[in-house]
């Protein structure tokens, strides 16, 4: 059920996550990367298309959530990923953008796993997306649909479950780029995203149990 | 406190931290007892939103209130 004023309220979080999103693009691309870019065909810049479209359906899952509990822990949690992924996204434009390279992938999502590892370990030929060459951990139009018809504490557990899932996609990702690249600024946004999500499973399946199973 | 930020950072009293205080970013922590300890803003330039920590623009806005919050 919506609150009365929720579309505001995320309205407002929008905004405020875009403006987050624009200034933390321009401090990091001040810093520049050492050596040539990355060339589009990079793992480097297949995770960073990639990412964002799963960032992006991770702060749609937030944004619903939020008008759809009044409980005041999913409440928050749903914000800060709704805020940081934001932001994380912005900064994966901004790279892509500095680099002089389109944003759109030339190639179907994930193909750059199948590029081999930096120590040799994997030499491609496991395209880590499913049948339908979905990314990891990537909810269905289904799935989505009935988080949007779900209520209380019902839409929680959906929400709780369809999230711990996709954080475990986006980590599987991050390791995935973490082996393949070496640009500086990748690799510091896919440590962050690998730590911040693995710890965000746990949080959420803590809360999981506390809204029964 | 005048040499926090305006957002991104939260002022509270710590029980039991005496005369001192401490400025706690991810993984770093400093403890001052003067204000105008130039260390305290060195730190601030090197670990406020700094990309050492996972999550550099996670907010200190918009959660669960706590207790005795300063700024």
């Amino acid at each position: 059920m919506s609150r009365p004023g929720g579309r505001t309220v995320a309205g407002l979080v929008l905004a405020a996550v875009l403006l987050v999103a624009v200034a933390f693009a321009a401090g990091r691309l001040s810093v520049g990367s050492a050596g040539a870019p990355p060339t589009t065909e990079s793992a480097a810049a297949g995770f960073l298309r990639d990412m964002q479209v799963h960032h992006a359906q991770a702060v749609e899952m937030a944004l619903l959530i939020r008008e759809r509990t009044d409980d005041e822990t999913v409440r928050t949690v749903a914000y800060d990923i709704a805020v940081t992924q934001s932001s994380q996204a912005g900064a994966m434009y901004g790279l892509l953008d500095a680099w002089g390279l389109p944003q759109r992938s030339p190639q179907p999502p994930m193909t750059w796993t199948l590029l081999p590892t930096i120590d040799g370990s994997s030499g491609g030929g496991h395209q880590m997306s499913d049948e339908a060459g979905r990314m990891p951990g990537l909810v269905t139009d289904e799935q989505l649909a009935a988080l949007r018809a779900a209520s209380g504490d019902e839409a929680v557990r959906l929400f709780l479950e369809l999230m711990i899932a996709h954080h475990e996609g986006g980590v599987d990702m991050a390791e995935a780029a973490l082996a393949r690249t070496d640009v500086p600024q990748v690799v510091t946004l896919a440590r962050g995203i690998e730590t911040a999500q693995l710890a965000e499973i746990d949080l959420m399946r803590g809360m999981l149990a506390r809204f029964g199973e | 406190m005048k040499l926090a930020p305006e957002t991104y950072t939260i002022v509270s009293p710590y029980p039991g931290i005496g005369e001192a205080m401490a400025v706690s970013a991810w993984g770093a922590q400093l403890r001052f007892t003067d204000v105008d300890d130039p260390a305290v803003l060195d730190f601030l330039d090197q670990f406020w939103r700094s990309p050492s920590s996972p999550e550099p623009n996670a907010p200190c806005t918009g959660a669960i209130e706590g207790p005795g919050r300063v700024s």
